[in-house]
């Protein structure tokens, strides 16, 4: 059964003695693209991994909190403790969100074929598809450890593309990549959303990306409250990431509002 | 599909070279020796050594292979999380007790059995790096109650537990090779089922749960395994040193990737080493026999050196 959404009702997460989040609910649907943005350490990672089943693989942190998912692809919806995450559980949310996170490593010398390889998991896919439409030949034979960090994290945005999955979640996973393969990676993406395949979720501190394709803008301020839907003006952007930071410009051509920092 | 195609035509190829080279070692060690034997006497004297030293190369080197990549670190050996030191504390206390070869066995796989639920408790709660300090803090702790029992013992016990220290193969008879060979295999094989979920631990732990793999239970699993033919092969034939750090790193300087055919290889070839050390262990000073440790130490490390230089991978 293929999933059209993704409820998440969070209450009282606690991490590490300091609260991400109080009373939260979010939905993420198929077909949309939904971006979150906030200043540093309010939380947007920690609430992707939470979605994903990954939180609680930081070492060190006590947990606490309720967590509620929805979902058709899910067995066993409903109000979850976070210490009852077991495996079978993050096994589900595995074959449902693909995570990408900026900050990915290999611990091994493996070819870059391989490494694709891996990302089909359980089943072999070979997408020969994939690999003519993101241009991957002249990587196959290199070793993952020769790679830039923008071929990694371009070659690791393939290597989740590899299993299909109905959401693919990207923390700042497009933050080292140029122009080039970023626009392939987007491309790609806005395609499987208009044929509502895929349901997007992309986390940056880039004002100017996070505004560019989504739908659906979030901000999350500092304490773990969301601001949905966000609306991109000045004075919210000054709000959410503190005064006199932005200023909005109006763009030429498009008329879409750009955001530039404010000058030293 | 070319990518496919060509993954699975090179690795019929090594699966092929190195199962050959294994039956020619196999033989050569069994077939020749420092002096002619009848077929009987080698059935009697150098069979069960060859079965012995197939388990338990094999089996070291295929579970140095997994807790490499389950504790995400190069420098793991099956001997890392102190399960061969509680086996070597049974042996000595059997030896202190006066117990049989066979008994001391018993008692040695108890006290690793003991060693592996501690870990397997802790694995569940601990990251990667965590079950590994607590292994090096328990081969410490083991190697101290080791160090008194040999103190304490008598010169000829003293003399007994070092030589059983340094390994050696021909202690026991055919029947008691092929089971344990039978058992390693066994266990080689389940850790066989668990390659591709080994695969993705190299993206980390993080990684391989967003791909769909229960970590938590793959680590307990290969934990579980490993120690149980660690255990095995300290308890029956001492602590051979060296197989299950080097054949890995070997097999991943020759180019060998992903671990279904890592841990088949693995297998073979510590095998094929442990064969072979063996064998010059027997021949080299005859009649006088070197203990196999000192040979597979002696003998690897300056050729682990060797390719190691020659690596690019290693070079800074």
């Amino acid at each position: 059964m293929k999933a059209s959404k993704i409820l998440v009702d969070i209450q009282n997460l606690v991490l590490g003695g300091k609260t991400i989040f109080c009373e939260q609910k979010l939905e993420f649907n198929v077909g949309s693209w939904m971006s979150i943005i906030g200043p540093n350490g309010a939380g947007k990672s920690s609430l992707l991994k939470l979605v994903c089943g990954l939180l609680k693989l930081v070492p060190n942190k006590e947990f606490s909190g309720k967590v509620s998912y929805f979902s058709e692809k899910l067995q066993n919806n409903g109000e979850l403790h976070l210490s009852h995450f077991n495996g079978s559980y993050e096994k589900q949310l595995g074959s449902l969100v693909g995570y990408i996170g900026a900050e990915s490593l290999m611990a091994i010398d493996i070819p870059v074929k391989q490494f694709i390889r891996l990302g089909e998991f359980p089943n072999y896919f070979a997408e020969s598809f994939l690999l003519d439409f993101f241009e991957v030949e002249p990587y196959l034979n290199r070793s993952v450890l020769t790679l830039s960090s923008g071929e990694f994290q371009y070659l690791n945005f393939i290597r989740i593309l590899n299993r299909p999955r109905e959401f693919i979640f990207l923390d700042e996973a497009f933050s080292r990549m140029d122009f080039y393969h970023l626009k392939k990676c987007a491309t790609y993406l806005i395609q499987k959303i208009k044929l509502k395949e895929v349901g997007v979720v992309f986390v940056s501190h880039d004002l100017q990306l996070a505004t560019a394709w989504s739908n659906q803008l979030i901000g999350i301020e500092c304490g773990g409250q969301l601001v949905q839907p966000f609306e991109f003006t000045e004075e919210k952007l000054t709000s959410l990431y503190g005064r006199g930071t932005f200023f909005l410009e109006e763009g030429v051509k498009s008329g879409k509002k750009f955001v530039l920092p404010a000058q030293l | 599909m070319p990518l496919y195609i060509s993954i699975k035509y090179s690795s019929r190829m090594k699966w092929i070279s190195v199962f050959a080279l294994f039956c020619l070692v196999f033989l050569v060690a069994i077939f020749f020796g420092s002096e002619n034997l009848s077929i009987e006497n080698v059935i009697i004297l150098r069979l069960p050594r060859v079965i012995f030293a197939v388990a338990i190369g094999g089996g070291l080197a295929a579970s140095g292979l997994v807790l490499q990549t389950v504790l995400q670190n190069p420098l793991s050996d099956p001997y890392i999380l102190g399960i061969s030191s509680a086996a070597a504390v049974g042996a000595a206390l059997s030896n202190a007790l006066g117990l049989s070869m066979h008994h001391s066995v018993f008692v040695s796989l108890l006290f690793a059995a003991m060693l592996t639920f501690v870990l397997l408790s802790l694995s569940k709660r601990l990251s990667a790096q965590g079950v590994l300090l607590v292994g090096i803090s328990l081969n410490f702790f083991f190697g101290g109650l080791l160090s008194a029992f040999v103190t304490l013992s008598s010169p000829s016990s003293t003399q007994q537990i070092v030589n059983w220290l340094y390994g050696d193969l021909g202690r026991f008879e055919l029947n008691f090779g092929l089971f344990v060979l039978i058992i390693v295999l066994l266990q080689v094989f389940l850790l066989f089922t668990e390659s591709r979920k080994l695969d993705l631990l190299y993206l980390g732990e993080e990684g391989a749960m967003n791909s769909g793999v229960d970590v938590k239970r793959t680590k307990s699993t290969v934990i579980l395994l490993s120690s149980l033919i660690v255990a095995l092969s300290v308890s029956s034939c001492g602590m051979i040193g060296f197989v299950g750090l080097v054949i890995p790193h070997l097999l991943r300087i020759a180019g060998v990737i992903g671990h279904r055919f890592q841990i088949i290889c693995s297998f073979l070839v510590g095998s094929i080493f442990l064969i072979i050390c063996d064998w010059i262990s027997r021949v080299v000073a005859a009649p006088v026999e070197l203990s196999v440790g000192t040979v597979t130490a002696l003998f690897g490390a300056p050729l682990f050196g060797l390719l190691l230089w020659r690596s690019r991978g290693f070079r800074s």
